[in-house]
């Protein structure tokens, strides 16, 4: 049995199949009444799961665990990130035309979850107003649009070539014949309404930027089905490496490459997704994950009173998101990509106000600059300001949400729904710490079945108050940072302060294998399942052959069955 | 796993034809098109997240039954007065298809107008917000009376954040509300020929034209896509088509001249932050008296959220604040939800200045339902939820009344309003928690 499915503590959930329904933490609580669902659905017997292969290796390639999974394809449709970048790369409209969609922030998980992207009346009409606006500036030079002499070729001949070549790239694949005939149509009739040819041409191309072909990947596969599965065409696999590592459509060089079949072994995916990790373009698509996984956008939501907190203004709130991106893509891009770089660096990036906000000496400006933080206080991205600012009130520290982030988001534990967020406690008293306000709810038995799961874990972060200050005075008494952690499969025990949580969690296998999982959901834009069992083996075994290098993980995960063949579906 | 019988088997739902597979919960068949008297608008106000302050909402009696006539009204209510005799204030009422004694907001939000709770893990693995399963009063009652507008539905929201929705189409169909006032009027407005302007009436019809094809030929292409993917997906391509038909037979539909209709000026841009919240909450109340007047939609909802903040007020977040709590009527609770309160008085303030052509205004046919997540924010209780229906569909439902009821559900009250449209169904959501329609009539 590979290591990584042979889960000694909670042998009735394997952690990759811990979706956030899975219930890790409550197997371990159910007696306590705090959840009734164990492992509902989920605790398949361990002889169901395919090509796990008895015996298998640890730490190598993993090449022991042959897969025949029938990997899962939900309908992906485009985020509003992807709209944005991939009509940049199509037309060079660089207006950014989704950030006028609705929101599609989700509350937990991430937002690209495939499941989640349906699209709604007002965003049916948001795609329509974009695509009337971009087809309208990109008709402004039409002879650059079409390629194509009107004058010498005729109309219809210039319409079915461009509907061809810039089909192509809208559609990411070949059109099909069927499909230029209709578009042609579309075209002619447009143009007998009688119609002006270039606003034929404007309908034309609003048209093809408000189809399925575009607004979704759809993935058909090819025809040499297999029992269970479709292998991926070389075109959706081309288009899963550029959505995945760059957040648009894939550039000449991987339509080259697909045009002639060049990306049909894993060691030429492994190629191209290395060279697309390597380009600049690949930190949007990389650094939006870590963003999400560590919850980060949940910044600009994240406002204070202000009779408590008068220091946390906008302006300090666009430093701390900025130190974080410096942060995170500093470790990604320019330091060793390390997950222990991550969590327990102590290093940041401040600018002037950042750095009298942090009490640290001897920095001016506006530019960020990095400064070295005593690691016995600083620990990465973890003891950041926007971090801890989040995971707390309006108007002190909450211990309940940042243990709730250390579960969910950082060892991938299931917490049960409700009651999420009750009951609020008091608000900062003079005299009480506010460990003791949040043990007072403790009191009750019915509250303290779950929250000893939370709060002992969010205590250990109390030297950081609600906006991410460090203090060691809690109002007028001392802060105690001892925190405590429980149901966990290697890392229970106490600790003081956040940077020992944060090494207990760099060395957890637990929490390295939910740095995995979280990869494997946020590309797949969806939770792994059994039939991934061997894709998520082989990427975890690479994470941790490579010294646990985050980088690593955008590219294992590519190399898989998972990457490269859908479940046949039923029709 | 990741999709499991139970949530294919919801999504079949949103098929919505077929009568012989009607799932259990769906809310029972649609009635032909009410008559085209009262109450051909709706409005549909949820206050989230903590309720609504209960000791100042209730009237001071013990009786099960009051004249709102005779009882002065709660103080949370005192801007009412010129509106009372409309008023069901309802008590008693309890959220149970939520299931839990106490429970979540987030649960809430999905809950309080389809009457059903939403999917949970392991049967889904969409954040809990999204997982609504149920279709939500204001569409069934879109469907009754407000398909041949330009919009269906206007879905706005207050301080909303992306995730939160009230209003549902049907299972994981959350419509999203919409927080920013000039948005929702550039998308009410958008083409808007002001009746007896011909030039404007030209311009429409020319874009008209030139949209058909294109919009017909998308339907086209996403019904030709739909065999291509997996069934859960084709449900989604499947809700895709209908939005397009949605956007066709707005561009079919023009204004309609009513005494009231003029396009509003929203005048200078301000920033959707919390510091502007009370000036964007009149502007939305605005819009929503212009849409009704000039017969865009039939049909609103307005969702004030959970993080809702009242820097002009000097106060916090509703939901912290609701934990706080207290009786008291000068402290922040009571504060932030009178204001709330006055603002839709606001709201039927202009609506009852707007002749409606039949002797009768817009506030006259306007039959508001009022919900919130919890009873009591400070607990979580989902006992005793602040109801409130305003309007009496033409005499349908007798008004001016308080009334406590005692083991009645909220969806109970769900199937009451559904019922004043129209609709003659017996339950509404999960069935388990139905008795049958209030006594109101």
């Amino acid at each position: 049995m590979p290591r990584i499915l042979s889960s000694t503590i909670h042998p009735a959930v394997d952690w990759w199949r811990s979706t956030r329904g899975a219930v890790v933490v409550a197997c371990a609580l159910a007696a306590a009444g705090c959840v009734g669902k164990v492992g509902e659905g989920h605790a398949l017997p361990r002889d169901q799961v395919g090509g796990a292969t008895p015996g298998g290796t640890t730490g190598g390639t993993g090449a022991a665990c042959t897969n025949s999974g029938a990997p899962a394809s939900p309908l992906r449709r485009l985020t509003h990130a992807d709209y944005n970048n991939t009509v940049r790369d199509l037309l060079g409209d660089a207006s950014n035309p989704a950030d006028n969609f609705p929101d599609e922030t989700v509350g937990e998980g991430f937002s690209n979850s495939a499941v989640a992207l349906s699209v709604t009346p007002v965003l049916a009409e948001g795609y329509l107003d974009s695509a009337q606006k971009i087809a309208a500036t990109a008709v402004k030079n039409l002879p650059a649009l079409l390629q194509c002499d009107v004058a010498q070729a005729g109309e219809e001949a210039c319409v079915r070539s461009f509907v061809e070549r810039f089909g192509k790239r809208a559609f990411r694949r070949p059109v099909l014949p069927a499909e230029a005939d209709r578009l042609v149509a579309l075209f002619r009739s447009v143009r007998q309404v009688p119609t002006e040819f270039s606003a034929s041409i404007e309908t034309l191309l609003a048209s093809m930027l408000q189809l399925p072909q575009f607004l979704y990947r759809m993935e058909t596969g090819s025809p040499q089905a297999e029992p269970g599965r479709v292998p991926l065409t070389q075109y959706e696999i081309a288009t899963r490496l550029s959505y995945l590592l760059w957040s648009t459509m894939p550039d000449d060089e991987l339509f080259a490459a697909a045009d002639s079949g060049q990306l049909a072994t894993s060691a030429q995916i492994e190629q191209q997704a290395r060279r697309l990790l390597a380009s600049p373009r690949a930190r949007a698509g990389v650094t939006s994950f870590y963003l999400e996984w560590l919850k980060l956008r949940g910044l600009a939501e994240a406002s204070k009173d202000a009779a408590i907190y008068p220091e946390y203004s906008d302006k300090l709130k666009g430093a701390m998101a900025a130190e974080t991106l410096a942060f995170v893509n500093n470790v990604l891009f320019e330091s060793d990509g390390k997950l222990e770089t991550l969590f327990t660096a102590p290093f940041t990036f401040v600018n002037g106000d950042l750095a009298k906000f942090y009490g640290l000496p001897g920095i001016t400006g506006t530019e960020l600059q990095r400064v070295v933080l005593d690691p016995s206080r600083g620990s990465g991205v973890i003891t950041q300001g926007s971090l801890m600012a989040i995971l707390a009130s309006s108007t002190q520290s909450d211990p309940i949400a940042r243990g709730k982030f250390v579960r969910q988001n950082l060892l991938c534990q299931s917490l049960p729904v409700p009651p999420n967020d009750i009951p609020l406690v008091q608000d900062p008293l003079p005299n009480t710490t506010t460990r003791q306000r949040f043990e007072q709810h403790r009191n009750s038995a019915s509250c303290a079945a779950c929250h000893e799961l939370l709060d002992p874990v969010g205590f250990g972060f109390e030297n950081f108050d609600g906006i991410g200050r460090y203090r060691t005075m809690d109002g007028a008494l001392p802060v105690d940072n001892t925190g405590q952690i429980t149901a966990t499969r290697d890392m229970d025990g106490t600790f003081h302060g956040v940077p020992e949580l944060a090494r207990k969690l760099m060395d957890s296998t637990e929490a390295q294998e939910c740095v995995t999982h979280s990869w494997f959901t946020y590309a797949y834009g969806r939770p792994p399942a059994e039939d991934d069992a061997c894709t998520l083996e082989e990427a975890h075994q690479a994470f941790v052959a490579k010294g646990l290098d985050l980088r690593e993980l955008p590219v294992a995960l590519t190399r898989g069955d998972s990457f490269v063949y859908r479940r046949k579906e039923l029709p | 796993v990741s999709l499991s019988l139970p949530r294919r088997r919801l999504l079949k739902w949103l098929g919505l034809s077929s009568a012989a597979s009607l799932p259990v919960f769906r809310p029972g068949k649609l009635m032909a098109q009410a008559a085209s008297t009262t109450p051909n608008r709706f409005f549909g106000f949820a206050l989230f997240a903590g309720g609504t302050q209960q000791e100042n909402f209730w009237p001071k009696t013990t009786a099960t039954e009051v004249s709102l006539a005779t009882t002065p009204l709660p103080k949370l209510l005192e801007s009412f007065e010129p509106f009372k005799s409309k008023m069901l204030i309802l008590r008693g009422l309890k959220h149970a298809a939520n299931l839990k004694p106490l429970d979540s907001h987030s649960r809430g939000l999905s809950t309080v107008f389809t009457g059903i709770s939403p999917l949970e893990p392991p049967a889904t693995t969409l954040p809990i917000r999204q997982a609504g399963q149920g279709t939500s009063i204001d569409q069934h009652i879109s469907g009754l009376i407000g398909t041949s507008n330009k919009f269906k539905s206007l879905e706005f929201g207050f301080q909303t954040n992306g995730d939160e929705r009230v209003a549902w189409a049907g299972p994981l169909q959350g419509l999203p509300a919409q927080k920013d006032p000039y948005a929702m009027f550039d998308r009410i407005f958008a083409n808007f020929a002001p009746p007896g302007d011909p030039a404007a009436a030209a311009l429409f019809e020319q874009q008209r034209a030139r949209n058909k094809s294109m919009l017909d030929f998308i339907a086209g292409e996403l019904t030709g896509a739909a065999p291509l993917v997996g069934a859960d997906d084709r449900v989604r391509l499947e809700a895709h088509l209908e939005t397009i038909r949605g956007i066709e037979r707005r561009l079919g539909a023009g204004a309609q001249a009513g005494a009231g209709c003029s396009k509003p000026e929203p005048g200078t841009k301000l920033a959707i932050t919390p510091a502007n919240g009370d000036q964007l909450y009149k502007l939305a109340m605005d819009l929503i008296v212009a849409a009704f007047a000039c017969d865009l939609t039939r049909v609103v909802t307005f969702l004030s959220s959970r993080y809702t903040k009242y820097p002009w007020l000097g106060a916090g977040e509703h939901h912290e604040i609701s934990h706080v709590g207290g009786s008291d009527t000068t402290g922040p609770w009571y504060t932030i939800n009178r204001w709330q309160w006055d603002q839709i008085a606001y709201l039927y303030t202009k609506l009852a200045a707007i002749p409606a052509g039949d002797g009768k205004t817009l506030f006259d046919h306007t039959l508001t339902y009022f919900s919130t997540d919890n009873g009591n924010g400070k607990s979580h209780s989902i006992d005793d939820v602040p109801t409130m229906i305003v309007g009496d569909a033409d005499g349908y439902l007798k008004t001016g009344r308080y009334l406590a009821f005692t083991g009645r559900t909220s969806n109970d009250a769900l199937i009451s309003v559904v019922n004043a449209f129209g609709s003659k169904v017996t339950t509404y959501g999960n069935p388990a928690f139905c008795h049958g329609a209030l006594p109101l009539t």
